[in-house]
């Protein structure tokens, strides 16, 4: 091959040090770059279709019954959170990996062809995942919702084909020392491990569908650790270890502070690992965690700012340099949005000002600030500077770069301020009393004043989306060129002794200086060179993240899952089964997605929805359904004939001829579709292995399935009588609205919140007997 | 920031990592914002009584019901406190901002009618008399149409003053009106 198309670099070695030619395996990191960016242009996508259905809900409403379910705002949203998490954040860290790996060890990867099994494994994962998502085959919360199988896969293939391959081609590295940039990233594989495997766990109920292992307040503090673990392990932590290489490589200058890294690695692990109960104030958890997680997301201001310290610093006032070159620019001005984000965060953390945010279009506005902004930013950063390395081109046209940054700039904007915007207008209207302690306004008014902001915010989209596409014919023009070939010179191991040593000293100042021992021995201490042994070991290393990790962990979940001390409520019973298939349609259709179900001990949120929500109301929610946002109103109070049957029939088939100003879909379709009822005796008979106490005893004649049937075929009949006598059809598009789905799943709202002031078994529990 | 100490050899890959000393003030943030936590737990979590974010609920909440009703106890739900009730607009507020929050899912936001009838024209269905508002308001009526409200609004007061508000409703000219339910009435007294 022509030289001037081969980069080669040498490294300083002593002229008697053996030489070793080796070739850098870019051709995964090739994939996963092109993989990020068409995942990135789906989420996009995506976001503009949920955009538009807020703003024009009635977009998808005169499609064909069958086809309505796959497109309402909620299935959508499940998809496009998924999408940004797992498809564009997990491909842009994993290229940014594959490539930095190898040269942070001088050594080519472990197993090429492992990773060639992880880039197909990945996308298949992908495609399977949002296929299912589509479906409805959701666990009942945002990022934790695909079938058990793919669940298995998906850590099969983090733990055992990716991050084994970058851990052996560590441990076959020809670098002594680990650079910092390794230790985020041995940390982000060893974590998402622990989170994903353990969010593996639950009870399968056939093939695409399974039980969560605990109910309640436990199940809903896992699912919200899982998420916030996911955030920040496999979107935090990765991407500051990129940060770590691609900025001072950008850059062309030293990292500012080796101290001040170590510093950051090891305070951000600790503090993000005990962080995550920061996001349930006001529930039902016990208030220590609800404590821990606000002082440790505040205590995490400055371990996250020490990665802008480090960041910045390395670039050094060299702020022309941004102006050269579009890798930069968006790497730094990325870190600057994280900047703003952590600090953000860090506020967010604070119980009273959560009180403020929580549920509103704040929250939203953070975590588009977050992935959009600082995420993305850095990953469209690393992908330009990449570009040139990675393929044989003479130069590479930076104006498209240039352009790209203004157009997300732009984007990204328009994006942000009008969800701040909205997020402050629903919150303040639905917190504002008068002086007589009075509401002042009602949940739909709140919900108008937010969503005047909504159509700027589609527009934002869509420019950003146009800065995708420049983004993608740029690597499109520059992929036409053939591959770059890197090789490197590097020393053999047993050379490595003659590698220029460390002339670093860590003797202590004080040494011989008038003090007590003791003192300089601890200014020894802070000098660190204990770690600059554990860098030289990364199999200590990924023991003492591990050990660190899974400590904290144990110490959160043990006190939390075993605690007895929850309130209880003496007269709680189980779902009936027509409740238990109804609120598995409530699952299915994602209404978590808008529908919060869980009133916050806020003078405000008491006089709206009803009594607080306490925890022994949730015993038999498996999976709790809290939620995290209020594009709908609260549903925790919602049972009990708060609206008549009637009304929630009607509200389903088109809620918008109730309210106009609702963003609600069109359900109509469950209300044509028939309700198996011959299944639902095996639902119950899961949900009684769980644990749940249902009578599964039968008598001569019938089955199981029989039985469930009849009892919940009663309860039906039922509803459908109350819907009928309050002047509702008998007859719906040919079928007896008894038969159908949308009856179980009026059921279960009619339960909700009943349970706190029952007094004597409910009518419904006296058909459907329980113990 | 100076990056102007002398570079260690450190080198990997070409990044060379400076030896730059932890900023102070960087120091001086990160130990106030743990020096917070101990603070922060001895002032919440050591037992000390209405510390606790439900207790703190608690004392609000009462603050924010004796707000309500210091000025009028407890009312009777008859006629002559109703009557009365009809010509204070404060009162007649707080009725509004209690049908606001509850009502106008099934009867519009100006009392229209929409799945329940129309507050604002002269036919009533279960309505004779103005106390029968607040029977109506707290039991319920059409079979569970009309949902009883006694467990859900706070205070026994609360349904007063919103049947105060309905009664007022009367005679208004809502935006899209409902075809009129029941049957007139005689007016309602003065």
């Amino acid at each position: 091959m022509p030289e001037s198309f081969v980069a080669t670099e040498s490294h300083s070695l002593s002229p008697n040090a053996a030489h070793v030619r080796i070739t850098y395996f870019d051709v995964t990191t090739r994939y996963f770059l092109v993989a990020t960016i068409l995942w990135g242009f789906l989420t996009c996508l995506l976001g503009i279709l949920t955009g538009l259905l807020l703003s024009w809900p009635a977009l998808f409403s005169r499609l064909r019954d069958d086809l309505l379910p796959y497109l309402t705002f909620a299935r959508l949203n499940t998809l496009q959170t998924n999408a940004a998490t797992f498809a564009f954040g997990a491909n842009a860290v994993f290229t940014g990996i594959y490539y930095s790996v190898q040269r942070l060890c001088k050594t080519r990867l472990w197993s090429a062809g492992l990773s060639i099994v992880h880039f197909i494994a990945w996308q298949t994962i992908l495609i399977l995942m949002m296929g299912f998502l589509m479906m409805g085959y959701t666990r009942g919360s945002l990022i934790s919702g695909v079938p058990w199988p793919l669940e298995i896969a998906f850590v099969l293939v983090w733990l055992f084909v990716f991050g084994l391959n970058i851990f052996m081609t560590i441990i076959r590295r020809r670098e002594r020392y680990l650079f910092v940039s390794l230790w985020f990233y041995l940390a982000s594989i060893i974590a998402v491990g622990i989170f994903a495997a353990v969010n593996w766990i639950v009870f399968p109920r056939g093939w695409w569908q399974s039980s969560r292992v605990f109910t309640g307040v436990q199940d809903a503090w896992l699912q919200n650790w899982y998420k916030h673990g996911i955030d920040s392990f496999l979107l935090t932590i990765p991407f500051l270890g990129l940060v770590y290489y691609f900025l001072p490589k950008a850059a062309g200058r030293p990292l500012y502070s080796y101290k001040l890294s170590i510093i950051h690695f090891w305070s951000m692990i600790v503090l993000l690992a005990c962080a995550s109960s920061r996001q349930l104030h006001f529930t039902p958890i016990p208030e220590w965690a609800s404590t821990l997680g606000m002082l440790c997301g505040l205590a995490m201001w400055m371990p996250s700012w020490a990665g802008v310290v480090n960041g910045l610093g390395t670039l050094s006032g060299n702020w022309n340099a941004l102006k050269k070159d579009p890798a930069l620019r968006f790497m730094v001005v990325g870190l600057l949005i994280y900047a703003y984000t952590s600090l953000e965060r860090s506020i967010l953390s604070i119980k009273s000002i959560d009180a403020l945010t929580h549920y509103s279009d704040w929250m939203i506005a953070h975590s588009h600030a977050v992935e959009m902004g600082w995420q993305a930013f850095m990953t469209f950063g690393m992908i330009y500077w990449l570009l040139p390395r990675l393929v044989r081109i003479a130069d590479i046209n930076i104006r498209f770069g240039h352009f790209h940054f203004w157009i997300a700039t732009v984007g990204l904007i328009l994006i942000v301020v009008p969800e701040y915007l909205s997020g402050f207008a629903q919150s303040r209207k639905w917190r504002e009393l008068s002086e007589l302690g009075r509401l002042q306004f009602s949940f739909m008014e709140a919900l108008q004043s937010a969503s005047s902001f909504w159509s700027i915010r589609v527009a934002g989209n869509c420019i950003y989306a146009f800065g995708i596409m420049v983004l993608a014919a740029n690597v499109l023009l520059a992929l036409r060129f053939k591959p770059m070939l890197n090789e490197v010179n590097v020393g053999s191991s047993e050379s490595e002794s003659q590698l220029t040593s460390e002339s670093r000293s860590f003797v202590s100042k004080l040494l011989g200086k008038p003090v007590l021992a003791i003192a300089s021995k601890l200014d020894q201490l802070t000098m660190l060179h204990w770690h600059r042994d554990l860098e030289r070991q990364p199999i200590w290393f990924a023991i003492c993240i591990s050990f660190i990790f899974g400590l904290l962990t144990i110490l959160q979940l043990f006190p939390l899952l075993a605690f007895k001390g929850y309130s209880t409520i003496a007269t709680i019973e189980p779902y009936t089964p027509l409740e238990l298939v109804g609120r598995d349609i409530y699952i299915a259709q994602g209404c978590q997605n808008c529908h919060s179900q869980m009133i916050r001990p806020i003078v405000h949120e008491a006089q709206r929805y009803g009594a607080i929500s306490q925890a022994g109301e949730f015993i038999f929610d498996r999976p709790a359904q809290w939620g995290d946002r209020r594009i709908g109103p609260d549903l925790a109070r919602e049972g009990g004939g708060k609206q008549s049957s009637l009304w929630h029939w009607k509200h389903f088939e088109n809620a918008s001829v109730m309210t106009p100003e609702t963003v609600m879909p069109v359900y109509k379709h469950l209300l044509s579709q028939k309700l198996p009822f011959e299944d639902i005796g095996k639902r119950v008979q899961a949900e009684q292995i769980v644990g749940a106490p249902y009578d599964l005893n039968v008598q001569e004649g019938e089955t199981i399935d029989s039985k469930f049937a009849v009892v919940a075929r009663k309860q039906a009949e039922m509803i459908a009588a109350d819907i009928i006598g309050q002047g509702g059809p008998v007859i719906y598009r040919k079928n007896l609205i008894k038969d159908t789905s949308a009856i179980a799943l009026i059921a279960y709202i009619q339960r909700l919140g009943t349970d706190l002031t029952r007094l004597t078994p409910s009518p419904a529990a006296a058909v459907s007997p329980s113990k | 920031m100076q990056n102007t100490l002398p570079t260690i050899t450190l080198e990997h890959d070409g990044i060379q990592e400076n030896t730059n000393p932890i900023p102070k003030w960087w120091k001086s943030i990160f130990l106030c914002t743990l020096g917070l936590a101990p603070i922060y737990l001895l002032c919440f979590h050591v037992g000390a009584p209405g510390t606790t974010l439900v207790e703190q609920f608690q004392t609000a909440m009462d603050a924010n019901t004796r707000k309500q009703y210091e000025e009028i106890g407890n009312l009777a739900s008859d006629e002559e406190t109703m009557v009365e009730y009809l010509g204070k607009s404060q009162w007649l507020a707080v009725g509004s901002s209690i049908f606001k929050a509850n009502c106008i899912s099934c009867h519009g936001a100006e009392g229209g009618g929409n799945v329940g009838p129309n507050l604002c024209d002269e036919s009533f269905k279960h309505i004779k008399r103005l106390p029968d508002i607040i029977k109506i308001i707290n039991e319920g009526a059409g079979a569970g149409a009309m949902p009883a409200w006694a467990k859900r609004l706070t205070h026994p007061n609360d349904a007063v003053l919103v049947s105060v508000y309905v009664a007022s409703l009367r005679g208004t000219k809502p935006q899209n009106p409902k075809g009129p339910d029941g049957s007139p009435i005689a007016a309602w007294p003065k």
